[in-house]
């Protein structure tokens, strides 16, 4: 039919052709293949995870991240509520995965209470390679994406409720106080509008003179009135209740012993963002609660 | 004196106002195309193209003197070569095979760090974060198993055709060096991805070298190519040198010295068409030559190109590059394999002659005299390998006729066929040890994916038809709406009933979800347990004692399953 020349240009035109047609069509789906193997790759870190999970994890904290007490504590929702309370109270600036992975690779060093007062035999122990676990690095990795894929499940641990925060403004009218409910709010019987447990007493205690981060608050309501008086104050209270109010909502208004007591120069060590959990209610609650301290 | 141009000095403007200004520019095209092809003036060009016979003396021949790339090949060859017999290619195509992986090797190696801390990673990264990388990545691998192909063949054909024969055995020589250099560049390959299978194919395949008497040095071998007394980042560093630089230089130079002496002999012509005992490649009559340009060179082209679009369309369409789970020194995977081209030394390593042996009822001879690992991992394999080497030059027969050569050929084909038997001995399909339980976890559960059963069949399941449930082999209850399910439980229920090995075996199968998209797929594996007269064994009670075994692997609906 055609000459061997002719064959051989239509032939070596058709492959080439095939070739550039082949090339474009991999450009073309380029994106979407590399979506979908990162997709799968990440199916696959989860399953891996999950073994993982199984053989090293499940013992301390549930085969279901349930906890098992005595042993460790729930990470299914804990370790998203954790963090989350470490972000708004603490201030904690990592993300949530490098929060898991950093638990994971360098455990705890100390025994810690974690989220509740119970205490546990042992603490976390490092598990990373680097600190002288037996995991390797791309396993720690696996294990965190299969912690966080709880998350996918649990869809934002405990939505938060809708609520009005005071923040830090001063003017807002508050309601009539309820010193038992402050009470229990400082107990973290009940949890304030924000649906996270007040944090006080974190670092304040009630016995006189004690100091875990801050002051103790015993006598507060007899302290906050001579501090309004004190020659260097600096703040706009007129009122014990008034002083108190300041103290949480804008902590840096005025510090008591910058040497002890600020972060650095003008910042106090209390965060200034426990305004933004708590409603106006829970504010007064808290404010009579502290009142009966005299 | 000073140097005087001649006069009038020759400008573009008079050059234009002698000849006119189409002239000239035919004038400078003619000198640009002249340059850049070597001694090809644009006259020629166009008859080439037009398929008109060179004019004399032939302008053709040129770039053979006057270029570096052509003055290594021959400017005609004999006609009776240029068909697909008797070369098929073969030695041009491997050289092919060189460059290409020469470039996607470049390539990947822009994205890989040969360290195991991030080398896996980086594997991960090629094939989803870089534009063309799985591409990249499918046709350098594809391409290396197609090197060995074309290697080997190419062996096979210069075997068959009689061309290592005098004058060509050096030829031959240099070409069996190649052979290995080509299998290592390809195994040492094989280990970069830093995956379970590459960790454990290059841990079998270096543990041969421990086995070099005596141990002493044996150790040494072992710890120049692991670098420590296991593969580690020492071991990786070192392939990847060898794969990267070394190997692939001596490769290169080696084949110069091996096309060298091609071109030097001429390719032997088809056999049948010599006197026997004469080499008459060199003297090609005028009327049989075939010039290298055009004819040839178009040739050459044409197989480039088929063999570009074999690679790839092939990596695109129907090659995947494998790539397991991150290496794991601790967790040797069931069935572990050497790449393809080195099962024949796995098998040798199964020890067919013991295996005689013992099938004909012999006494093992003691190790002390026999010892199985040093005679059929080093000894004998380095004795082939000598022997193909200095073959040519034991082969006393003159004629290359195939008539004249029947105990050569026969001898050949007895080699291919024992290579392949020693292959076949090689994968885990011929006498592997384990217990039939574990068997049969890999079979349906493999906690790393084999030659033998891949992925397992439970990963074939889509992932809605993983129902979740308990499933017990004794009285299936199998759900309506998951076909796939029930005919994989099925088969595990056969597979179990109809293994000899497990006497009254049954399953228990559990399915449950343990997160969003995330299911759990557990065996417990029961069977009878048997004293050494097979009765069964008894409890307290008078009860016959079950043995047990479980596995559990998770599915997540990302992973590649029911594909
Ligand atoms: C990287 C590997 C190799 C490359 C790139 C290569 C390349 C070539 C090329 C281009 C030729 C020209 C003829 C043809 O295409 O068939 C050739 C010829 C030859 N090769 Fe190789 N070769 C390689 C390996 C081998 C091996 C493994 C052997 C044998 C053990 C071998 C033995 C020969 C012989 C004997 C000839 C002469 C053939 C003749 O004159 O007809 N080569 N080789």
């Amino acid at each position: 039919m055609f000459d061997l020349a002719t064959r051989r240009i239509i032939g070596a035109t058709i492959l080439m052709l095939a070739t550039v047609i082949t090339i474009g069509m991999v450009w073309l789906t380029e994106e979407q293949r590399m979506a979908r193997y990162e997709a799968i790759h990440k199916g696959k870190a989860i399953e891996n995870g999950a073994l993982i999970y199984e053989q090293y994890c499940s013992t301390c904290h549930g085969s279901q991240g349930e906890g098992v007490p005595g042993k460790g504590p729930d990470l299914n929702p804990g370790v998203f509520q954790h963090y989350e309370e470490l972000k708004q109270t603490q201030n904690y600036a990592n993300s949530l995965r490098n929060f898991i992975k950093l638990s994971i690779a360098a455990g705890r060093p100390i025994r810690t209470t974690y989220r509740s007062d119970e205490i546990y035999a042992e603490p976390m122990p490092t598990w990373s390679q680097d600190f002288g676990g037996p995991l390797r690095p791309d396993q720690i990795e696996s294990l965190v994406e299969f912690i966080l894929n709880w998350q996918t499940a649990a869809a934002a641990p405990t939505p938060t409720p809708a609520f009005e925060a005071v923040g830090s403004d001063l003017t807002k009218p508050l309601p009539p106080g309820d010193p038992k409910r402050g009470e229990a709010l400082w107990n973290q019987e009940v949890k304030q509008a924000s649906g996270i447990p007040a944090s006080c007493k974190a670092c304040h205690s009630l016995k006189p003179g004690e100091t875990i981060v801050g002051p103790s608050l015993s006598g507060i309501a007899t302290t906050a009135a001579q501090r309004i008086q004190a020659p260097d104050y600096r703040g706009q209270a007129k009122t014990p209740e008034e002083y108190i109010r300041e103290s949480i909502q804008q902590p840096n208004a005025y510090i008591v012993d910058p040497n002890q007591f600020a972060a650095a120069p003008g910042v106090s060590k209390m965060p200034a963002t426990l305004g933004n959990q708590m409603s106006a209610q829970d504010l007064a609650d808290l404010i009579a609660f502290l009142m009966t301290l005299k | 004196m000073a140097l005087r141009w001649p006069e009038p000095i020759p400008t573009l403007q008079k050059e234009v106002q002698q000849h006119g200004w189409r002239r000239v520019i035919f004038m400078h095209l003619d000198e640009l195309v002249t340059r850049v092809t070597a001694g090809i003036p644009l006259t020629e060009v166009r008859n080439i193209l037009r398929g008109e016979p060179p004019p004399r003396p032939n302008p053709r021949v040129k770039p053979h003197t006057e270029g570096f790339i052509l003055h290594i090949k021959p400017s005609f060859y004999h006609e009776a070569v240029t068909r697909l017999y008797p070369t098929f290619r073969l030695g041009l195509l491997s050289f092919y095979l060189f460059l290409i992986e020469t470039i996607t090797g470049i390539f990947l190696m822009i994205f890989y760090t040969p360290s195991p801390l991030v080398a896996y990673e980086n594997m991960l990264r090629i094939l989803n974060n870089v534009p063309f990388g799985q591409l990249m990545r499918d046709i350098h691998r594809l391409g290396a198993e197609a090197m060995v192909v074309a290697v080997m063949l190419h062996m096979l054909r210069t075997f068959f055709t009689a061309s290592y024969k005098r004058p060509r055995q050096f030829t031959w020589a240099t070409g069996v060096i190649l052979l290995v250099f080509t299998l290592f560049l390809s195994f040492s390959g094989y280990l970069l991805p830093w995956d379970q299978l590459s960790y454990w194919a290059v841990t079998i395949g270096t543990s041969m070298a421990e086995a070099t008497p005596p141990p002493a040095l044996g150790r040494i071998v072992n710890l120049i190519l692991r670098g420590a007394p296991d593969i580690g980042a020492a071991g990786l560093l070192r392939f990847y040198l060898l794969h990267v630089i070394f190997l692939p230089l001596l490769l290169f130079f080696v084949f110069f010295v091996h096309y060298y002496k091609v071109v030097r002999h001429g390719l032997s012509l088809p056999p049948e068409m010599e006197a026997v005992g004469d080499d008459t490649a060199r003297k090609v009559p005028p009327e049989k030559r075939v010039p290298y340009i055009p004819d040839i060179a178009i040739q050459e082209a044409l197989w480039g190109i088929g063999l570009i679009a074999f690679l790839v369309i092939g990596a695109a369409f129907f090659y995947d590059a494998p790539l397991e789970q991150h290496a794991d020194p601790l967790n040797t995977p069931l069935h572990t394999t050497a790449p393809w081209y080195f099962l024949w030394l796995q098998g040798l390593l199964k020890d067919p002659f013991l295996l005689a042996l013992e099938r004909l009822g012999l006494p093992r001879p003691p190790s002390t005299i026999y010892n199985s690992k040093v005679i059929m991992g080093v000894i004998l394999p380095g004795l082939i390998l000598f022997f193909l080497l200095i073959m040519p030059y034991l082969d006393f027969n003159i004629s290359r006729r195939y008539s004249h050569r029947r105990k050569a050929l026969v001898a050949g084909l007895v080699g291919v066929a024992a290579w392949t038997l020693l292959t076949y001995m090689g994968t885990p399909a011929f006498a592997v040890t384990s217990s039939a339980d574990v068997e049969v976890m890999q079979e349906f559960i493999p906690l790393n994916p084999d030659p033998l059963f891949g992925e397992g069949k439970v990963r074939t399941i889509p992932y809605e038809q993983l129902v979740p449930g308990t499933y017990d082999t004794r009285n299936l209850q199998l759900p309506a709406d998951a076909p796939r399910l029930a005919r994989v439980l099925e088969d595990l229920k056969r597979r179990i009933e109809t293994d000899p090995h497990l006497p009254q075996g049954y399953a228990i199968v559990r399915i449950s979800e343990v997160q969003a998209n995330l299911k759990r797929f557990e065996i417990a594996l029961y069977w009878l347990k048997l004293d050494e007269h097979h009765q069964p064994v008894l409890d307290e009670q008078g009860n016959p004692v079950f043995q047990e075994t479980k596995q559990a692997i998770y599915l997540h609906r990302d992973g590649t399953h029911g594909e």
